[in-house]
């Protein structure tokens, strides 16, 4: 069997069991789990309300942050990864960077997006 | 009735730029923040690590995009989200590598990942556990596809996103979208049978 929904994708009963599973899933969710969410909302609301600091104090805490971290772990592992072939050491390096990084993918994101969103313009205009 | 908020940041210089009405913002993330968690859920099979990285985008969306026109809300939103999710997957492979060598973290960190679904299974009804069950298989076959598949279908089918806001979402063109889409439906009509 195939219908139609609202933006004229047509379903056929994976589709559409798949969509009314995936819905109740979403009713059932628990009052915690709902509670957390409105409480992460809000706390989105509230950065928007608010100036945010410089640039350059912003990261001054995660900065320190990360190169305490960085020096503890690079101690605690050093042994280990002498021991293993230059390569796999670069890797691990490029590993605990990942570990410990937080914001880095934003402004990729934002170009990405930009990227895509000028070209689907180019192409329609 | 609120007022729109001259949000910070630099997006009030850009192109297309808008004020903000702080709750039209609200009632956009309230809209879709329950069916992001249970998506990010489904792929990272964690709630603490689906609550982060639903608040996440929630708090880039806001930070970076807030002033972008309300159409570009959702697309941005999920695409936002959908790099956390990947982001979290990566970083959990490489806590694997990393502490494989470590009975005590790789324990912990097994743990952490079967912790069991958010989902109230409270009604002890036959009907509501043929339907749980049902969705613990889609949940399984979903995790087991491709990425972008499971993106495509996901965004689609769950969120209801058309074609060129999925394609938005994801990044690439319509024709993209609709080849991970059909090969995830195949695929998943494959595996689950024809009884599904």
């Amino acid at each position: 069997m195939v219908s139609t929904n609202n933006d004229s994708h047509p379903r056929n009963a994976l589709e559409q069991r798949s969509r009314t599973l995936f819905e109740a899933s979403v009713r059932n969710l628990s009052a915690d789990i709902r509670s957390r969410l409105t409480q992460g909302r809000h706390a989105a609301i509230a950065g928007l309300k608010q100036p945010q600091p410089a640039t350059l104090h912003k990261w001054l805490p995660a900065a320190g942050a990360a190169v305490v971290a960085l020096a503890v772990t690079a101690v605690l592992f050093t042994g280990a990864m002498l021991r293993r072939p230059a390569s796999e050491a670069t890797l691990a390096a490029d590993d605990l960077a990942l570990l410990l990084e937080d914001d880095s993918l934003d402004l990729i994101e934002e170009i990405e997006f930009y990227a895509w969103l000028d070209e689907t313009r180019s192409d329609r205009s | 009735m609120s007022r729109p908020t001259e949000a910070s940041g630099q997006a009030g210089d850009e192109e297309g730029a808008v004020l903000v009405d702080a709750r039209d913002l609200e009632r956009f993330l309230a809209s879709v923040e329950q069916r992001a968690f249970r998506i990010a859920r489904i792929v990272l099979r964690d709630d603490e690590d689906a609550l982060d990285s639903v608040q996440d985008a929630m708090l880039q969306l806001v930070r970076h995009y807030a002033r972008r026109p309300a159409a570009e809300w959702r697309p941005l939103f999920y695409r936002i989200l959908q790099n956390r999710i990947r982001d979290y997957q990566r970083r959990r492979q490489v806590r694997g590598r990393l502490f494989a060598w470590w009975p005590a973290f790789a324990s912990e960190e097994e743990a952490t990942v079967e912790t069991d679904t958010a989902v109230d299974a409270a009604p002890a009804v036959v009907d509501q556990l043929m339907a749980t069950q049902a969705l613990a298989e889609l949940e399984r076959q979903l995790a087991e596809l491709p990425p972008r598949q499971q993106e495509a279908f996901m965004l689609r089918n769950f969120e209801g996103l058309d074609v060129a806001q999925t394609a938005s979402a994801m990044g690439c063109s319509e024709g993209s979208v609709k080849t991970h889409y059909s090969r995830a439906v195949h695929t998943l009509r494959q595996r689950l049978g024809d009884a599904w």
